[in-house]
């Protein structure tokens, strides 16, 4: 059964009922993990910063207030904030995730490539190569690899001689380290996306 | 739901849980409202007393100027002898009154016996004695007060007499005999409260006169220079600095004249009372009935004391917290350059 209820009476009702916040969740998980994996292009960061929105989201939606505007703004409110603490401190917190009694856990292989795809690699192909040169040659190569020639992470795992694990850390260690660089640059993701 | 991303799902089951919990929680589904946490509250309330303790006791530690108080309460009001824990010097049993530590050295060897030994530190000291003296021998007790600062090398600064049986006395004693004409004055009567206070101005005495030695020092220099100038705005600029130098000089010698004045010479009040004197105003409980504005005045200055030692306090910390942060700042810019090069 659909529920009719907008955003904004989800986020009121769930106060006395809970229930309704997960609702809310399933209408804009995807959308939130696409906004922060389009802007942090870190797969382990965005799921991250996906789950711990909500959860903040949750742990605090007694100070939601009806303005008038779509309550999923007040979601993004928390994840623009979520996001800038990630870029000024490299970190992600975990203790809205801890507070209402939610484990963190571990991305799966599969996670990494579903991830992934929400990302739209081919405008910030050019920036990413030029970007490439300042990091570490193991996550440079992870990167190209992955990244620049398309590659699976099987082979890309096999070119590198290292395990398919080892291959997504780097990569994804690169990403993260790629994004900051960016950043530093002046070069923030919404700008690469237009 | 219609993601098809595995990580989502798995929270999405986890949150299900949540709201689980919470709808079944005691207290009601609601959440927890964001009302400030009473610890978090305790935390911070903690946190700046620590930092006010703190800044009282770095203000509190002996510094420049630092001033001592001496009270001394006789038998009458009912206190014990020896030194109490609150650094209060009590009265002996006897009617000769405690004294506080004279800061005085060891005599010098070959010094001549009874001379006055030298004096080490600059402690500007004053004191008061009230005496019950015996029926009909106030006029003896008073000649005998007058003679006893005559004999230490004093002097009488002013004298008041109240009826036929008692009246106070402001003698200037000089600081090395003012403890033997304390306990002399003692002797006279019955004491029945007595005070000493002292302020420790040796750290000023030994930076005026360190002072007072760069000055001359660059005096001198400065009076070189003046012989070898050769044209007369050179002179005229010399001779500027020449007249802001020694203006300098006699200011701290003023200071310097000042200060050994204070030192050299205490004032010892006496009051002489041949009826049992009004000490029941000296006593703490007492004195706070009979006088409700002098403890008001008291509270004002002791928290006035208080807050100036924390301001004291802040002038330590305040640098020291700047350095931290300074330090906290490089810290943290390495290890992001460290985490950024990985």
């Amino acid at each position: 059964v659909t529920d009719e209820r907008t955003d904004s009476e989800l986020l009121l009702a769930s106060n006395g009922e809970p229930s309704a916040f997960v609702e809310l969740y399933r209408r804009h998980a995807d959308d939130v993990l696409r906004y922060f994996a389009r802007r942090t292009l870190d797969p382990e960061a965005a799921a991250e910063l996906t789950a711990e929105t909500f959860a903040e989201a949750f742990a605090s939606r007694g100070s939601y207030r009806d303005t008038g505007a779509n309550g999923v703004g007040w979601i993004y409110g928390i994840a623009k904030h979520q996001m800038s603490r990630f870029f000024r401190s490299g970190r992600i917190d975990r203790e809205a995730r801890a507070k209402i009694g939610i484990p963190v856990r571990e991305l799966e292989p599969e996670d990494y490539e579903r991830i992934e795809d929400l990302i739209d690699f081919e405008p910030i192909r050019q920036a990413l190569i030029e970007a490439l040169g300042g990091l570490p040659a193991d996550q440079r190569d992870a990167l190209r690899l992955r990244i620049v020639d398309g590659l699976s992470y099987g082979v890309v795992a096999e070119r590198l001689q290292c395990a398919d694990t080892a291959a997504r850390q780097r990569v994804s260690r690169g990403l993260r380290r790629l994004a900051l660089v960016l950043q530093e640059r002046g070069l923030t993701m919404t700008e690469v996306e237009a | 739901m219609n993601t098809t991303i595995p990580y989502l799902e798995r929270f999405h089951d986890d949150l299900e849980e949540a709201a689980r919990r919470a709808a079944t929680a005691p207290g009601g589904a609601g959440p927890r409202r964001r009302r400030p946490d009473p610890s978090s509250w305790l935390r911070w309330a903690g946190a700046a007393a620590a930092v006010l303790v703190l800044a009282w006791a770095i203000g509190s530690l002996p510094s420049d100027g630092a001033s001592t108080k001496f009270n001394q309460v006789g038998s009458a009001v009912g206190t014990a002898g020896g030194a109490s824990g609150d650094g209060t010097v009590r009265q002996p049993p006897a009617d000769v009154p405690a004294m506080s530590p004279a800061p005085v050295a060891p005599e010098e060897p070959g010094a001549p016996d009874g001379a006055p030994p030298v004096d080490l530190a600059k402690i500007d000291r004053d004191g008061t004695l009230t005496l019950k003296i015996d029926e009909g021998s106030f006029r003896d007790t008073f000649d005998e007060v007058i003679a006893i600062a005559e004999a230490n090398g004093g002097t009488l600064l002013s004298s008041e007499t109240i009826g036929s049986g008692a009246g106070r006395l402001t003698l200037r004693i000089p600081a090395a005999r003012f403890d033997r004409a304390f306990m002399e004055v003692g002797r006279l009567g019955q004491v029945r409260a007595s005070t000493v206070t002292g302020k420790d101005v040796t750290a000023d005495f030994i930076d005026l006169q360190a002072r007072l030695k760069i000055l001359k020092h660059r005096r001198e220099i400065i009076f070189g220079l003046y012989d070898q100038a050769t044209t007369i705005p050179q002179a005229l600029q010399l001779e500027g600095e020449l007249n802001e130098v020694q203006l300098e000089i006699d200011r701290i010698q003023g200071q310097l004249r000042y200060l050994d004045a204070q030192t050299s010479i205490s004032t010892l009040k006496v009051e002489l009372s041949e009826d049992e004197p009004d000490v029941a105003a000296l006593s703490p409980a007492e004195d706070e009935r009979a006088d409700l504005g002098e403890a008001f005045s008291s509270a004002t200055d002791g928290f006035l004391a208080v807050v100036s030692t924390m301001i004291v306090g802040f002038g330590y910390l305040i640098p020291i917290a700047l350095l931290l942060g300074v330090v906290y700042a490089i810290v943290t810019l390495v290890r992001r350059h460290g985490r950024g090069a990985s």
